[in-house]
């Protein structure tokens, strides 16, 4: 587990990434109605990853209400394909030893 | 049933490389902008045809009030049509309709680079424009059921270059549109009678250009759906927002 990337670990921070990393910006109430998490859960985990470098947020004032928007930073893709490459060297790993084990 | 770590691994990369790409082709389709400007275009096509036949006929009869109601409902027509043609006005406009119908599942963007990309749009906009031009000089010289397979030769290329230049922003559903073009012209030189006359010939440059364009949009459209639909079975399929696995996340 020494490779695997805590913070992007996390399910739902996972899954933040994961659909930034389709696409350029997505906004807050986007990503709130395809990951049907509650407000508060989003944010939180938003936060984090900001904190990572690994989301951009960007705020904006349409009118009065205010928008905000995600992006995923060059670093928060690089560590999204470590992760995912990190994952597949677990399995591949979790594949041999397998073999391994029925082959004695 | 509980699955074994190995499984749920390599079930959570799927899980997460597929959530990347169902975003990517969603936001590739959202089309439904281009679905109400295609029906406003092919209104406006529509209405123009019509009002103008209408004003040649009350010219003919002396008719000179409905002429003449004719000719300011013309002006407004296409006034309307230039300004939705231009796309400093026009773009503006689809970009506010497009945020305002899709208002209830948020907004979500894939751009296309900038740089050369620009350049080359800037010199295919310029040949595309010859093209219509030529083929305006040339209109009454090429025979009826020859004018959409000419404009074919232009427009087909025009898109599927379009399309290209526009990736990642539009999806190869895209295509749809010039392929039907490109087909409807062969169907006419095969000799497949679906060539119009008399004064319905309008139709067959207004039916391959707003009725195909607007047919792959709306499959652009239903395609958006199904990929959203794939996209929140992905993310919520096996976990509500406040379940015990979710919140000792968020806790977390």
């Amino acid at each position: 587990m020494a490779n695997i990337d805590r913070i992007i670990h996390e399910p739902v921070r996972l899954q933040i990434v994961s659909v930034l990393a389709g696409v350029d910006w997505a906004d807050f109430k986007f990503m709130l109605a395809t990951l049907g998490l509650t407000k508060g859960n989003l944010s939180s985990h938003v936060d984090k990853l900001e904190q990572a470098g690994y989301v951009k947020v960007k705020k904006s004032f349409s009118g009065k209400v205010t928008q905000t928007e995600y992006q995923l930073t060059k670093a928060g893709r690089k560590a999204l394909e470590k992760y995912w490459a990190a994952l597949d060297g677990i399995r591949d790993t979790g594949r041999r030893s397998n073999v391994k084990v029925k082959s004695n | 049933m509980r699955r074994s770590p190995k499984t749920l691994r390599s079930k959570q990369t799927d899980d997460s490389q597929q959530l990347a790409k169902w975003t990517r082709e969603y936001a590739q389709n959202r089309s439904l902008g281009v679905v109400v400007f295609m029906v406003i275009f092919g209104l406006l096509a529509s209405s123009i045809g019509g009002v103008s036949y209408l004003a040649g006929e009350a010219y003919r009869g002396g008719n000179m009030l409905v002429f003449g109601v004719c000719l300011i409902l013309l002006g407004f027509a296409l006034a309307a049509n230039f300004y939705l043609a231009v796309p400093r006005w026009g773009g503006k406009l689809m970009n506010r309709v497009t945020e305002r119908l899709y208002a209830r599942e948020g907004q979500v963007t894939v751009s296309t680079p900038a740089g050369t990309k620009k350049r080359w749009g800037i010199v295919l906009a310029i040949c595309f424009g010859i093209c219509v031009l030529a083929s305006v000089l040339l209109g009454d010289r090429i025979a009826v059921q020859y004018r959409q397979p000419v404009m074919a030769l232009y427009l087909v290329p025009f898109l599927i270059v379009l399309n290209l230049l526009q990736r990642p922003t539009t999806s190869f559903l895209a295509l749809l549109w010039p392929f039907l073009f490109g087909l409807h012209a062969v169907l006419i030189l095969v000799g497949v009678p679906i060539v119009f006359s008399g004064r319905w010939q309008s139709l067959n440059i207004l039916i391959p250009v707003v009725g195909y364009g607007l047919l792959s949009a709306v499959v652009s459209h239903l395609y958006s759906r199904f990929a959203l639909s794939r996209l929140k079975q992905l993310a919520q399929g096996n976990k509500h927002p406040r379940s015990p696995e979710n919140r000792q996340i968020f806790d977390g």
